[in-house]
């Protein structure tokens, strides 16, 4: 594991949505998953999870359902809407352009003027 | 989508609380259990596996406020928290909040009062479509006094006009409806088919009246206001088609209005409609047909002036054809008024005044909540600082203390909303009457948002400057010691003295407005009214005019009614007269010009006077003088010289200089002539602060019905005064009976005893007087509660500087001195703020005042003086409580 890296405020809810696009999963597992999809190199606060769990679901972005978990305990799972999508396609195309412009900013040389 | 998704969430998160927090708990539960169960794996133990879960999770408590505060919802909690907190506090200082309610809900409540009154008379909801629109169409002679309006003229103005959509008239006549019990009074109007029409307005069932129903012989049809159906009808569902009899006559239902529908809009008996038949009668510019009152729409941008103006220059065409019979006092212009304001004109000025005294006392109750609020924001300093220092920004502070203000202030409008129910059903009955509302006066759902937006804003003026105040205190100091800091106790005493000062002034002005209606009632009772009024009884005989067309009611009726009265026991005397004095309800004016013969030098040649027939009798019940000649009596019949009887003011403006009285006579038509015989003193015709009118009268037993006056003096209205024995009221009773039993068509006659009659004509500034003087002493009360308030706590605070003067030495009366002088200066102040203000307000009382100005010196001295004692009497027991200050206690204790 490499060193943690800091995670920009809203980019949390980002997360959450890319995570919960792979399939259902319930609080701990998207925790795991981004975990997991950012090859270990990224550990979310568990204090900030449910928070922001609850606000994308009060947004319409996610929806939640009771169900089962791997272990037949009742758990709450949380799966990606319709608005959750495009909002997730949205964020991503924001976040590549942005990307993308710092990039160019940070590689420019030393012009002659 | 996202908006239905934020209210489910939003709605979970309020109503179903309990829920979401349990379903928040499992998953919280879950989420430790599976992320202790993979440390576990990774070899930790089962303990400090759960450990370590928790703590990196957080509380269970936190957890559940942050999800809260992210869907939004942290404001709602801290609002209902301080709810709370309010209550509880609020419930550790009794004394204090049941003061502030008190002084709330007198001030607040005077103003739900209020609201109710104006939402009703100058809000009134009108039950037609825009009824903005609406105009009132009054015709004007060249003297600018009211003139009639005729059916001919309302039509050209129809025709001609570009500035009204269509426009309607109406009349009220007699309507004896009957029904199963016998007969029932309603206002019947006979109207124009189209007045719905340009009302907008449509019946609940069956329809409104047609154009044809206009003709003669087809006008048998009527409709029916939804209380008449209602109740004298049982609400039938088949009455529509059924016939119903009117004034003895069949009429045919054809449409039943809406609930609350009426017209006019300022009637308060139940209501029919039946169509005005137009004859070629009408197209007379004369009496032959009846005159009318008009009501048009406007067309759209158009203003009642512009209105006016076209119409005036219409009628001037047609003033030609008045000459002949109205020489100059024939309708020559045309006036247009919003209808709305035609509801309440004579009722404007007493309702501004009304409004500016209630708005005084609430601001006086406002100023005196924002006094004790500040000394109690000085007593919770410590509680303040330590919350602070716990971490509550300023604003969280100020929030919460604003919001005890706002529980303080709504408890404060519903105790007042409550008082404000009991005041107007108290007075409901004089207030209907005086400023002519209608019967209810419940508060609706437009008085209560209003008193809603008032609480808020009651709460806003003494609530938060004292909030703000408080909460910018500095922590450290406070927690330190408790005694009073020098910097911010400064501001808060200066404005604990501007509010008192503000009180003060304000009560004044309530209390000089008081003075002024009572000196004016003083006067008006002590006026010489120019006749007798103790045990003196007025009927007035009505009968169904409809039965009596065309027979003459004096002879038949009146007379034998007169002298069945004359004998009955218990009776002095009796006698017919047009309308006795002071009763404001009919009156007869005689214009005519005076032949060249007569004229003379410096008397004017028109001669403008009351016109009253009289019996012989009524000098021996009224006992007035007479200044010349003599009155009527016994040797005044129908066959001899007509003889006339003038008032005072009547000989000083038409009779010449001298005693020639016996030369001016009036002409009466068919070669009788009027001459007069007597001069008597003036007395009031209408009420006791308007002078009197020149006045002619002349004798009842002389008039034929052939005579050009009969129909005015004796047939138009009849009232019969009665001299009794003994006490007036208890004789009512038996004279009802006596006319019952003689003609039972009287059944609608109204006694009244003349004291009675007296004391009405007094009635609305007995009404002033009274509301004054509750709102004075009230204001008074306060304002003096507000002055001991503000002295006791200033003797608390300077407990400590009190105990050192008298240590070294001051006299216990000096201190007292001190703290009097204190109290005086304010009261000065006060005072002074108080009369300027007084000087523009009472402005207002103007048109009720009698016998004493608005700017009466003495009131404004005396109510000053009463003022400035009252105020020294508050002060004297912190006074004298601080002269007593045990010094020893003082220096030591903290």
């Amino acid at each position: 594991m490499g060193k943690q890296l800091d995670l920009l405020q809203g980019t949390l809810d980002m997360l959450i949505l890319k995570a919960v696009s792979l399939g259902p999963l319930h609080g701990y597992g998207v925790l795991l998953r981004i975990q997991q999809i950012s090859g270990g190199q990224l550990e979310i606060q568990q204090g900030s999870l449910y928070p922001a769990l609850y606000r994308l679901e009060h947004q319409g972005l996610i929806a939640s359902e009771w169900g089962e978990s791997e272990n037949n305990r009742k758990a709450k799972f949380y799966r990606l809407t319709a608005p959750g999508r495009k909002k997730l396609q949205a964020e991503t195309d924001n976040w590549n352009r942005m990307a993308g412009v710092i990039g160019n900013i940070l590689s420019r040389e030393a012009e002659k003027v | 989508m996202k908006i239905s998704a934020r209210i489910r969430s939003w709605w979970k998160a309020l109503a179903h609380r309990p829920q979401m927090e349990s379903e928040l708990e499992a998953e919280l539960r879950f989420h430790v259990e599976a992320y202790a169960a993979d440390l576990a794996r990774q070899g930790v133990s089962q303990e400090e596996a759960l450990r370590r879960a928790r703590i990196e999770l957080g509380t269970v408590a936190t957890q559940k406020e942050e999800v809260r505060a992210s869907v939004g919802l942290r404001s709602w909690d801290d609002f209902r928290a301080d709810i709370r907190y309010a209550f509880r506090q609020l419930r550790h200082t009794p004394a204090f909040t049941v003061t502030v309610l008190v002084v709330l809900a007198l001030g607040i409540g005077a103003n739900a009062a209020m609201f109710s009154i104006i939402d009703v008379t100058l809000l009134r909801w009108l039950p037609y479509q825009r009824p903005a629109e609406l105009v009132s169409l009054h015709t004007a002679d060249d003297h600018d006094t009211n003139s009639y309006t005729f059916y001919a003229d309302m039509l050209e103005w129809q025709n001609q006009t570009h500035s009204l959509q269509s426009l309607a008239y109406y009349t009220r006549i007699e309507g004896f409806l009957e029904v199963k019990s016998g007969q029932e009074l309603v206002s019947a109007q006979s109207v124009s088919a189209n007045l719905f029409t340009v009302l907008g307005a449509q019946p609940m069932r069956g329809r409104v009246l047609l154009n044809e129903e206009q003709t003669p012989g087809q006008g048998n049809v009527i409709v029916l206001s939804h209380d008449v159906w209602s109740h004298l009808l049982q609400s039938d569902p088949d009455a529509v088609g059924k016939q119903v009899k009117l004034n003895d006559q069949s009429y045919t239902v054809v449409g039943i209005m809406p609930p609350h529908f009426v017209f006019p809009a300022n009637e308060r008996e139940p209501q029919v409609w039946v169509p005005a038949e137009i004859t070629p009668a009408h197209l007379k510019r004369d009496f032959s047909g009846p005159t009318y009152q008009s009501i048009a729409r406007m067309q759209a941008g158009r203003s009642p002036d512009s209105v006016g103006a076209e119409l005036s220059g219409i009628q001037r065409n047609l003033a030609p054809f008045y000459k002949e019979l109205f020489s100059d006092l024939g309708p020559s212009r045309v006036k247009a008024i919003p209808y709305r304001e035609t509801l309440v004109a004579s009722s404007r000025p007493a309702l501004l005044a009304l409004m500016a005294a209630v708005g005084m006392m609430w601001l006086i109750a406002c100023a005196n909540v924002a006094n004790l609020m500040l000394a109690r924001s000085m007593a919770r300093q410590r509680e303040i600082a330590v919350r602070g220092a716990l971490g509550a920004s300023r604003g969280r502070i100020v929030r919460q203390l604003f919001t005890e203000s706002l529980v303080l202030s709504f408890l404060g409008s519903a105790a007042g909303l409550g008082l404000a129910r009991l005041a107007l059903s108290f007075f409901s009955q004089t207030l209907s009457v005086r400023l002519n509302l209608p019967e209810r006066l419940a508060p609706n759902p437009a008085v209560l948002g209003a008193l809603l937006g008032l609480s808020v804003v009651s709460a806003l003026l003494f609530g938060l400057l004292p909030a703000w105040l408080a909460a910018r205190i500095s922590i450290e100091q406070s927690l330190r010691q408790a005694s009073a800091q020098a910097g911010s106790s400064r501001n808060r005493y200066r404005l604990q003295q501007a509010m008192v000062v503000a009180e003060i002034g304000l009560s004044l002005v309530l209390l000089v407005g008081c003075g002024l209606m009572l000196r004016t009632v003083f006067t008006l009772r002590r006026v010489p009214l120019g006749f007798r009024t103790d045990h003196v009884l007025v009927a007035q005989p009505k009968l169904p005019r409809y039965k009596y067309r065309g027979v003459d009611a004096n002879r038949t009726v009146y007379q034998p009614l007169l002298q069945r009265i004359q004998q009955m026991p218990g009776v002095r005397s009796a006698s017919l007269t047009t309308v006795v004095p002071l009763k404001n309800g009919f009156s007869s004016v005689l214009s005519i010009y005076v032949r060249a013969g007569q004229k003379d030098a410096g008397k004017p040649n028109k001669i403008d006077a009351r016109l009253k027939a009289v019996g012989p009798e009524l000098q021996e019940i009224f006992g007035f003088r007479m200044v010349r000649g003599r009155f009527f009596n016994q040797q005044d019949t129908p066959d001899s010289q007509v003889v006339a009887v003038v008032n005072r003011a009547f000989a000083q403006a038409y009779l010449p200089e001298g005693d020639i009285m016996e030369n001016f006579s009036l002409s009466m038509g068919k070669g009788r002539d009027i001459k007069i015989v007597g001069v008597m003193d003036d007395f009031h015709q209408v009420s006791i602060d308007q002078p009197s009118f020149p006045e002619i009268d002349l004798c009842t037993s002389q008039m034929r019905p052939t005579d050009g006056f009969y129909q005015p003096v004796l047939q138009a209205h009849v009232e019969i005064a009665v001299r009794t024995q003994s006490d007036p009221g208890q004789f009512i009773p038996e004279l009802r009976h006596a006319m019952l039993d003689l003609n039972p068509d009287l059944q609608t006659s109204t006694f009244q005893a003349m004291n009675d009659v007296v004391e009405e004509s007094m009635g609305s500034q007995l009404l002033a007087a009274h509301l004054l003087e509750l709102f004075g002493v009230t204001a008074l009360l306060i304002a003096l509660a507000g002055l001991y308030g503000l002295l006791t706590y200033l003797v608390a605070q300077r407990h400590r500087e009190l105990g050192i003067r008298i240590a070294l030495g001051a006299q216990r009366s000096v201190i007292m001195q001190m703290l009097l002088q204190q109290a005086g200066r304010l009261l000065v102040i006060g005072s002074l703020m108080g009369v300027v203000l007084a000087y523009f307000s009472t402005r207002l009382l103007a048109s009720f005042l009698y016998g004493v100005k608005p700017h009466d010196m003495w009131t404004l001295a005396g109510v000053t003086a009463l003022l400035f004692l009252c105020g020294l009497l508050a002060s004297y027991i912190p006074a004298q409580r601080a002269s007593r200050v045990d010094p020893l206690q003082a220096l030591r204790g903290d």
